[in-house]
């Protein structure tokens, strides 16, 4: 009906069509050129990406052709080609800033509307059915050449569409953008600059305002991401940084998609009204002043300056960087004056625009960062959450490990927790708690934390805490009350069915770290297995995540702990693994003859990532990290805290720091999880955790058998406590 | 038919009447004889159609010419006294001239008189047929 | 009809146009005169909608000119710009226009171009000057508007071309009541053309009137006193000639002659001087191209002493 309608309107106004159709005549020598620039640019690339495609299955025969150059100048064709819209706007708009074409277009009997429309839609169809035809072109080619699976071709399928609307979209922004710098120019120099430098001074602008504010250190925020959704909408580079993002991170893909669609449609149609409006009010003879509307100027010249100022000021140089952008101001200046009239102005301007930047900096530290760490969006708004404790996790529990939950008690639970630590930060004086960047100086006891909150509206919040694991573990309780955490059981079993496996359940005991397996698992075998651990999580309740002790993991390609009170699954292992025991005897020393043993005390007991070992590779005694990881461990805590038992030395000591030792080997566990932890035991190929509440024994025992034989090996490296297998040292 | 002098200080349209007058007296135009529309003597003079309207229009309103609609305009039969204002406005002139300059009535008429003498005493070429001596 | 009341127009801090009022009747032949700078194109091109103005009525036969394009469509203006169609062809405008002023009319556009000659399919940016303008100008005519606006647009045109672009505009003018409007510094071809003109000076109008009540309104007199009881030429200054009432714009003296330029017709000259009893009284009528001058003359504007009194 639109289409109809907008017909007659062509039809009732014949000057409307001949317009439309000198556009085209004007542009043709473009359009040809936007064309077969395109032309080489998506569809060859398919081409090409078939080529590869044959190569590959046709084993690499000799004539073989290099395509890195063709992929290159593909890619460089389609980008000049997007690059077009702003020529487009430009050869549209030539009555704007080129003043011998103002009176024949002005004079004609043809409103500014109907004139600025049909301007406007001219050239952006110049602009946008070039590309749109490459990428149907493309994508036929794609399909019928490309011998993908059919799962992956609608992978690969469903990218690309979403890349093509994502671009589609840009170029619109970017036309729009061209066509409001042109209608507020006067003359082609500043049109060009305008249209140029709005494009990379909108995001620039938002991300130094983000710095700014991650200055004054706001609480829980982080740089990365905190303008970044208002960066993707603002402008075509946004949403090419939104294209990217958007595809690598498919959590709480699609509302994040309609959010920035939403925005950034209602964005770039303010930038049309608003175009339009200047257009109609307009003057004829302000053709060939640099500026019309002299306001974008301004605009453009103070974002640039703050990014300037800001920018360079990350690097400790406020002057260094006001005097360079003094620089770039009064070049600016002088061009745009076309010569030194007036220029005292410029200097007053130039001072206001400093002391502004200056006072912008200056309110964002007063409230660190204009008081947006206050935030705390409300429960019903949230549509998940998502928790994470870095990489591997505090809790290796696989059910909670960097999840998204969309419970209302989760949601709510999580909200509180921000918001009592943001009440925290505010009576804090002792920043480490309130740091989320200083991870170096986190005190004992606290967990880095990042939250993500996707809203129902598409946004999405994102800070980070350093938590007291207290307060983790009252979240995680609330997660095990739920029914949520059945799911992602699902979800996980579901993933490990698939997975190419030895064995089908291997179930380790915490006690003695000994493994028992399960192979070949029948179809009745899984849902029996699956039913009853469902259960067992279903009849979880909060105070059972304190109360109960895990006696062993099942690994699913993950680590799924099992409590004591989980029945349904104990009765399951115990149906199928023939010697399950789970009291478990008690160990005597002298089993562990012929083996060495490694006690750690004032272990601390925090997660680290493979990275911090490698950094700490160069210890120099400092602080070490445990993983947590059962099947290799890295690090074992201060060095003269290291304490060797040699086999022989076995017999050592008196009878009640042998029993001590004994009672030490029956207390490890294998399977360990809670906020710290007496000591570390290794004995042959397995580490052991004491239990916190033995501490004083591990110390004590420490003092008695270890202290004074302890050496330090010269030969043995203890820089990298990496091990696969350990060295039997006797 | 004539030719305007478009340099000259007199203004067109009193070119244009004072032409038409003159072929008429001249005899050159007879009663009744079609002089061109506004349309050809703008074209072939080219002199402003509206300036050439006013023109006829003061013919018109003078009763030296008469327009029939769709068909044109015509010279309409002169009243005596017309061409004899026409005629004598020149004299009219001379005649204050004079007197202004201190040359009294009486010279004027003696010298009114003189010109007539001298007029029938030449033969006149013009007069064919009232010639006693052909 | 048009009509400018009290229309303002400021470019910055220049005042083009100052509270100027102005009625042009439909049928006219209207000229613009005025020093560079005076304001004549800022008038065309608020006639023709390109311009808005600061204050006051723009208004074409009762209705606004800016932005409404019913009137536009019975506006055609002809500037002075010979670049701007330069990647059109002949044919390719005509079509575009065709589009835009519903009178067209292909015969007349046919016939004017076929008298001169101007190819069809050659790019007007290929043409010679005098060709381009020739386009423009039997688009204009062949668009068959009501109002015709020329600023300077006589220029480069050879006298074959001016004859029958006159004869052209002479037909419109009696067919379909064409008004022109037409700019120009050639006073020669305003006198030609014209049956209205106005003298615009500043941004203010110095007078708008028939060209023919304008002649016969202002006149040379050359004069001549009797000498006084001494014997001795009277030779009265400028104010005492002015206490007969009338307006003098120009007066010069040379020995016992009195040169001056006198707003007034015949009649009225001769009853006001005849008081003084000159001996020597000539009145002759101005050319447009002195009444210019003199007129600016007055107004302070310097005419580098072209003033030939004794042309």
């Amino acid at each position: 009906m639109k289409a109809t309608e907008s017909q007659n309107i062509i039809n009732k106004n014949p000057f409307i069509k001949a317009r439309i159709r000198n556009n085209i005549i004007t542009n043709k020598k473009l359009l040809i050129i936007i064309s077969i620039l395109h032309a080489i640019g998506y569809p060859l690339l398919v081409c090409l990406a078939i080529y590869e495609d044959t190569r590959r299955r046709n084993e690499y025969n000799s004539y073989y052709v290099d395509t890195d150059m063709f992929i290159i100048a593909s890619v460089i064709s389609g980008i000049l080609a997007l690059l077009a819209g702003f020529v487009v706007a430009m050869n549209t708009f030539k009555y704007q800033y080129k003043k011998s074409c103002v009176d024949m277009n002005l004079s004609l009997p043809l409103s500014s509307s109907q004139r600025f429309f049909t301007d406007y839609l001219t050239g952006l169809g110049i602009y946008l059915v070039p590309a749109l035809c490459a990428w149907l072109i493309g994508d036929i080619i794609g399909v019928i050449g490309l011998q993908l699976d059919s799962e992956m071709m609608a992978e690969s399928f469903k990218t690309l569409n979403i890349c093509g609307v994502i671009i589609v979209i840009a170029m619109i922004l970017f036309y729009t953008f061209s066509v409001f710098c042109i209608t507020c120019c006067g003359s082609i120099f500043e049109a060009i600059s305008s249209s140029v430098l709005i494009n990379g001074v909108i995001p620039l602008f938002l991300l130094v305002l983000g710095y700014c504010i991650c200055d004054a250190n706001p609480y829980g925020i982080a740089e990365d991401y905190l303008m970044i959704e208002q960066i993707c909408f603002t402008s075509p580079i946004g949403c090419v940084i939104f294209a990217i993002n958007f595809l690598d991170d498919n959590l709480g893909a699609m509302p994040v998609f309609w959010s920035w669609f939403i925005s950034i449609i209602i964005y770039t149609a303010l930038i049309l009204a608003l175009s339009f409006y200047l257009y109609k009010k307009r003057k004829a003879e302000k053709v060939s002043k640099p500026y019309v509307y002299k306001f974008l100027y301004y605009i453009l010249t103070s974002a640039s300056l703050f990014i300037i100022v800001y920018g360079l000021s990350e690097m400790d140089n406020f002057f260094g960087a006001v005097f360079i952008s003094a620089i770039f101001y009064f070049i600016l200046e002088v061009i745009t004056n076309r010569g030194f009239k007036k220029f005292y102005y410029s200097v007053f301007r130039f001072a206001g625009t400093v002391v502004s930047i200056v006072a912008i900096g200056l309110l964002s530290n007063a409230t660190n960062g204009f008081g947006i760490y206050k935030y705390v969006p409300s429960p019903a708004g949230v549509s998940e959450v998502y928790l994470s404790t870095y990489f591997y996790g505090y809790s290796s529990e696989a059910l909670l490990r960097n999840e998204s939950y969309s419970d209302r008690n989760i949601i709510k639970a999580v909200t509180q927790l921000q918001k009592s630590y943001i009440e925290k930060s505010e009576n804090y004086s002792d920043y480490d708690i309130v740091s989320a960047q200083n991870e170096n100086n986190v005190i004992d006891n606290t967990e880095p934390l990042e939250i993500i909150y996707y809203m129902k509206n598409g946004n999405v919040v994102t800070r980070k805490y350093n938590v007291l694991v207290d307060d983790l573990y009252e979240i995680y309780s609330v997660i095990y009350d739920s029914d949520e955490v059945i799911e992602k059981f699902e979800n996980k079993i579901n993933v490990y069915k698939k997975l190419v496996r030895e064995t089908d359940i291997s179930f380790r005991e915490a006690k003695t770290g000994h493994s028992y397996d399960i192979a070949h698992m029948t179809d009745e075998m899984w849902s029996e297995f699956e039913d009853a651990y469902k259960n067992d999580l279903r009849n979880m309740t909060s105070d059972d995540y304190y109360s109960r002790q895990i006696i062993g993991v099942v690994y699913i390609n993950d680590n799924c702990y099992i409590r004591d009170n989980f029945t349904n699954t104990i009765a399951f292992l115990e149906k199928y693994i023939p010697d399950f025991n789970t009291s478990g005897t008690d160990f005597k020393l002298s089993e562990f003859a012929g083996q060495s043993v490694y006690l750690t005390k004032d272990v601390l007991f925090r997660d680290g990532t493979l990275s911090d070992i490698y950094a700490s590779n160069q210890y120099y005694g400092y602080n070490y990290c445990i993983d947590r990881n059962y099947n290799r461990y890295v690090g074992v805590g201060r060095e003269e805290n290291i304490s060797h038992l040699s086999a022989s030395e076995f017999s050592v000591g008196s009878t009640t720091v042998q029993r001590d030792l004994e009672k030490l080997i029956n207390v490890a566990l294998n399977v360990y999880d809670d906020k710290e932890v007496g000591g570390v035991m290794t004995i042959g190929r397995k580490v052991y955790f004491i239990p916190v509440e033995y501490k004083e024994l591990v110390n004590k025992v420490h003092k008695e058998l270890f202290s004074d034989n302890n050496y330090v090996d010269d030969d043995y490296d203890y820089h990298y406590h990496y091990y696969n297998d350990y060295e039997f040292i006797d | 038919m004539f030719t305007i002098d478009l340099m000259s200080r007199v203004p067109i349209y009193e070119q244009i009447y004072f032409k038409i007058i003159e072929l008429v007296i001249k005899g050159t135009l007879k009663e009744n004889d079609q002089i061109p529309s506004v349309r050809s003597l703008a074209k072939s003079t080219g002199v402003n159609p509206n300036t050439v309207a006013k023109a006829y229009q003061e013919l018109e309103r003078n009763g030296v010419i008469y327009s029939l609609s769709g068909r044109g305009s015509f010279i309409a039969k002169i009243k005596n006294n017309v061409i004899k204002e026409f005629i004598l406005s020149d004299f009219d002139v001379a005649v204050k001239k004079s007197l202004s300059h201190s040359i009294n009535a009486d010279e004027l008429k003696q010298r009114i008189d003189s010109i007539q003498l001298s007029l029938t005493e030449k033969p006149d070429i013009n007069m064919k047929g009232d010639n006693k001596y052909d | 009809m048009i009509e400018l009341k009290n229309v303002t127009k400021k470019f910055d801090d220049f005042t083009a146009l100052d509270n100027v009022s102005l009625t042009i009747e439909k049928g006219t032949a209207y000229g613009l005169l005025g020093s560079n700078g005076a304001g004549k194109s800022t008038i065309l091109r608020l006639l023709s909608g390109i311009y808005i103005q600061d204050s006051g009525e723009v208004t074409i036969d009762g209705q606004k000119v800016y932005d409404n394009t019913d009137i536009k469509k019975q506006v055609f203006f002809i500037n002075d710009e010979t670049v701007q169609f330069s990647s059109f062809t002949l044919k390719t405008l005509k079509d575009y226009y065709k589009n835009f002023y519903p009178n067209f009319s292909e015969k007349i556009f046919e016939e004017l171009r076929s008298k001169i000659n101007l190819p069809l399919n050659k790019k007007i940016g290929d043409f010679s000057k005098g060709m381009k303008r020739q386009a423009i100008v039997i688009i204009a005519l062949a668009c068959c508007t009501e109002y015709l606006l020329m600023d300077e647009a006589f220029d480069g045109l050879d006298p074959t071309m001016r004859i029958i672009i006159k004869q052209m505009i002479i037909d419109a003018m009696i067919d379909r009541k064409l008004t022109t409007i037409i700019s120009s510094h050639n006073l020669k071809e305003i006198n030609e053309v014209c049956d209205t003109a106005c003298l615009i000076h500043k941004g203010n109008v110095v007078f708008s009137r028939d060209l023919d009540s304008l002649k016969s309104n202002i006149h040379k007199v050359q004069l001549v006193f009797p000498p006084d009881e001494y014997g001795n030429p009277t030779v009265y200054n400028r104010e005492q000639l002015e206490e007969t009432g009338l307006e003098i714009l120009h007066y010069e003296k040379v020995q016992s002659v009195c040169y001056i330029i006198v707003k007034g017709d015949i009649e009225s000259i001769n009853i006001a001087f005849a008081v003084k009893n000159p001996v020597v009284m000539d009145i002759i009528p101005l050319t447009l191209e002195e009444i210019f001058i003199y007129e600016l003359e007055v107004l302070g504007y310097e005419s580098n002493g072209i003033t030939e009194y004794n042309k």
